[in-house]
């Protein structure tokens, strides 16, 4: 077994203030700038010292060529698809004018993925076609799901 | 020992220069020469022009540019009394409603509004040191609705998996039921009835009425036995001629080149009676389909198909350009 | 320091726990926001946490538009509307009747139009120091339409309510249930800049077309599901099962002779006490008890 370090016993003051957070040996704290609470945040790609990398998981798209360009594995770049025919009618959020639509499921114990409502709606369907519900009425608040 | 002068080495000998050799001829163009690295300012175009001012006059930007989508409106900032905050999300309900390319399309659009309030929030909280609470609550409603499409997409894709997995059950009842209805329907409502009779294809067997969408498998296979004797019986109430070739048949059509033809038939009494002789023609050379090469044959009729339909469509739409110019040259 | 917690939720948990009503940084940044922030910025009623906020009418119990009195402190007997709900506090805003702070505002804040340091801002009240004012039928003479402070309101029932576009509940006074006091109109607003036109909003575009044909593209449920998820659970095939199990220890002779005998005794008919031997039984007991007796 290792004896205590002697040295542990004859810091000056300040060492033993900045001990546990004096990691580098240039000086520079590992953990930000504060030395009191709590300091088990998920650190961000801003801080930590020189050494420290975090990235954004957005780069290594591609390969540098040997002319100093940078050829793109589009593979690796997050791409979004765009819808085919875009419904720009559409906007992000729905008039407060508007009652907030309810559906009902009774008679269908498993509500929405139960297999009978299923069939129902499909029976529906193929006899009447691509009829609008009552809930396309603007005024209603409640349908049948 | 060995000798003191070495002498020249061959080739030193030929590459040594004096002042009497001739010139040596120009070396051949080499190919694959690295390009400059950069290249930007080579272009030997640069005009020297009297300074610039930096004033934003003097900056221009195009109406199109691609980054204007990260603004509302192409305001640099809304004031939080320019946002939307009495508006709500939209509730699932709502969303079980729209069709996957709404869907889609919505949440597209959301994405979008959510990059904007993002830079607003950004430009908010560290240029102006200022609240930003409208701004996240406003994304704050948009993610909302954001998660609940996630949601009725996985909720959709759920009520499917487990209804197809039921679905073996209750086929038979919703066949019968459909042909209940199909086969009593008066005649006067025959085109409702055909394009029921599309929809239910769809629905049981998943034959689709674009040609492309469709995959010849063996539901698909006998989903065209099973329409083109339903389109025999739905006629044979009718015509004699038919009732009497449903019944040769044993009121059932099992060969897929023979079904492929009745379904491809128009949905007319004569346009059947005219595919059922030439299936009669079939039968009597005696040409059939085997079981085994069925999933085969009819992906070449499909493919035999669509091309028809290509040549139909590309044909129309020449005559369709000579009409135009003919138009525009009267116009002339 | 700069960071991207504005823009992700990854630690937002703890952030909430930090800053929670009982943590002492909170108590410590609610003494000095008293002691630091000027008089026109600090709030008259205390600020309430997110979950102690009030989110249904029934909690709120009086909307804008309803008609209060104030029940306490200097304005008692005012009766004012409420124009808006403050969010942050549970604290009602009232009309030009209700409660005033006098406060200097520094140049630098001052609006379009004010010439004096000196400006009034409405205080929220709590739901604790006003009562509703409602118009009420006269118990005893019918026909004459009287107006009361409401001593308190309960709720009955529900009913969807066409201006505020959802169910509301009844208000009724409390212990008297024929009493309704109705809910004020709410203010008419526009639609919003992000809001979709309602029609469209509600048109279906979705219907089942298919028990064979997945409605969702493959391609999509790959983004809304994670296939390789670690919190998946993945299935076990039978050869799987048959080489994690191991294999039933064989019986030894012994064993399987015992559970033989077991077998038997099962199989044997169930004896019955017949009247024969029940007289056996008695009388043996009866000789025995006549015997101890005897004894004695």
């Amino acid at each position: 077994m290792k004896p205590t370090s002697v040295n542990l016993f004859q810091q000056s003051q300040l060492t033993q203030l900045t001990r546990p957070w004096k990691k580098f040996r240039d000086g520079t704290l590992f953990y930000g700038a504060s030395k009191v609470g709590n300091k088990r945040v998920p650190l961000t790609t801003k801080d930590g010292n020189k050494s420290m990398y975090k990235g954004t998981r957005s780069s290594g798209i591609g390969r540098h060529t040997q002319y100093g360009g940078y050829k793109i594995n589009w593979s690796r770049v997050r791409t979004y698809a765009v819808p085919k025919d875009f419904n720009t009618d559409l906007k992000p959020l729905v008039s407060h004018n508007l009652p907030e639509l309810k559906h009902q499921f009774t008679g269908y114990q498993q509500g929405y993925t139960d297999p009978k409502l299923y069939f129902d709606k499909l029976r529906k369907y193929v006899k009447e076609g691509k009829t609008q519900s009552e809930a396309s009425n603007v005024d209603s608040y409640v349908e049948r799901g | 020992m060995f000798p003191a002068n070495r002498g020249l080495h061959t080739s030193a000998k030929a590459l040594a220069r004096t002042r009497f050799t001739k010139p040596k001829p120009k070396p051949p163009k080499r190919e694959n020469v690295r390009l400059p690295t950069q290249r930007t300012h080579h272009n030997n175009d640069l005009k020297i022009t009297a300074p610039i001012p930096p004033a934003a006059a003097n900056l221009s930007c195009p109406d199109d540019h691609p980054l204007w989508q990260f603004f509302s409106e192409k305001k640099f900032l809304r004031t939080p009394e320019e946002l939307d905050s009495l508006s709500r999300s939209w509730t699932i309900p709502e969303l079980r409603r729209k069709s996957f390319n709404d869907l889609h399309s919505l949440w597209y659009t959301c994405l979008k509004e959510r990059n904007v309030l993002a830079r607003e929030n950004h430009l908010v909280l560290f240029n102006f040191q200022a609240q930003t609470e409208a701004y996240e609550n406003v994304s704050e409603n948009i993610r909302t609705t954001m998660w609940r499409i996630r949601h009725v997409l996985s909720e959709r894709d759920w009520a499917f998996r487990i209804a197809s997995e039921n679905f073996a059950k209750e086929k038979e009842a919703f066949i019968s039921s459909f042909e209940k209805d199909f086969l009593e329907a008066p005649i006067n409502e025959d085109e409702e009835m055909f394009e029921s009779l599309q929809r239910f294809q769809y629905a049981v067997y998943g034959i689709s009425e674009y040609i492309d969408e469709n995959k010849v498998d063996r539901a698909f296979v006998d989903g065209l036995k099973a329409v083109a004797t339903l389109k025999l019986r739905k006629f044979a109430l009718r015509n004699e001629n038919i009732k009497t070739f449903l019944e040769e048949s044993n009121d059932a059509i099992v060969d897929a080149g023979e079904s492929f033809l009745l379904y491809t038939s128009e949905n007319t009494e004569s346009a059947v009676l005219e595919a059922t002789n030439a299936v009669r023609e079939l039968r009597e050379s005696g040409s059939s389909v085997s079981r085994y090469d069925e999933l085969e044959t009819v992906q070449e009729y499909m493919n035999k198909l669509a091309e028809a339909q290509m040549a139909k469509v590309s044909e129309a739409e020449i005559q369709l350009k000579e009409e135009t110019a003919k138009n525009d040259a009267n116009l002339l | 320091m700069s960071s991207y917690k504005h823009l992700s939720k990854a630690g937002a948990r703890f952030t909430e726990q930090f800053l929670s009503k009982n943590s002492s940084v909170a108590k410590q940044f609610a003494k000095y926001e008293g002691l630091t922030m000027p008089e026109f910025l600090k709030p008259s009623l205390p600020r309430v946490e997110d979950d102690e906020k009030f989110k249904s009418v029934k909690e709120w119990k009086y909307m804008p538009g309803d008609r209060v009195v104030i029940v306490s402190g200097k304005l008692k007997g005012n009766v004012c509307a409420i124009t808006q709900h403050d969010v942050h506090t549970n604290g009602y805003i009232l009309d030009e009747h209700g409660p005033t702070n006098t406060v200097p505002v520094p140049k630098q804040f001052w609006q379009q139009g004010q010439n004096s340091h000196m400006v009034s801002f409405p205080v929220p009240v709590s739901q604790k120091d006003i009562k509703l004012v409602a118009d009420l039928d006269d118990a005893e003479t019918p026909g004459l339409v009287k107006t009361v402070a409401v001593r308190d309101i309960e709720f009955k029932g529900s009913y969807y309510d066409a201006d505020y576009k959802k169910m509301m509940p009844y208000r009724v006074v409390v212990g008297e249930e024929k009493m309704v006091v109705p809910w004020p109109k709410p203010e008419a607003k526009p639609d919003g800049a992000l809001a979709t036109h309602s029609e469209i909003a509600r048109q279906q575009t979705f219907w089942v077309e298919s028990a064979v044909k997945n409605p969702v593209p493959q391609a999509a449920l790959l983004t809304l599901r994670n296939p390789k998820s670690k919190y998946r659970r993945g299935t076990l095939t039978a050869k799987e099962i048959s080489r994690l199990v191991a294999p039933k220890m064989p019986l030894t002779e012994e064993k399987k002779k015992y559970i033989q005998q077991r077998k038997d005794i099962a199989a044997l008919p169930k004896r019955k006490l017949t009247d024969e031997d029940k007289e056996l039984i008695g009388d043996k007991v009866y000789q025995h008890f006549k015997k101890s007796f005897e004894s004695q």
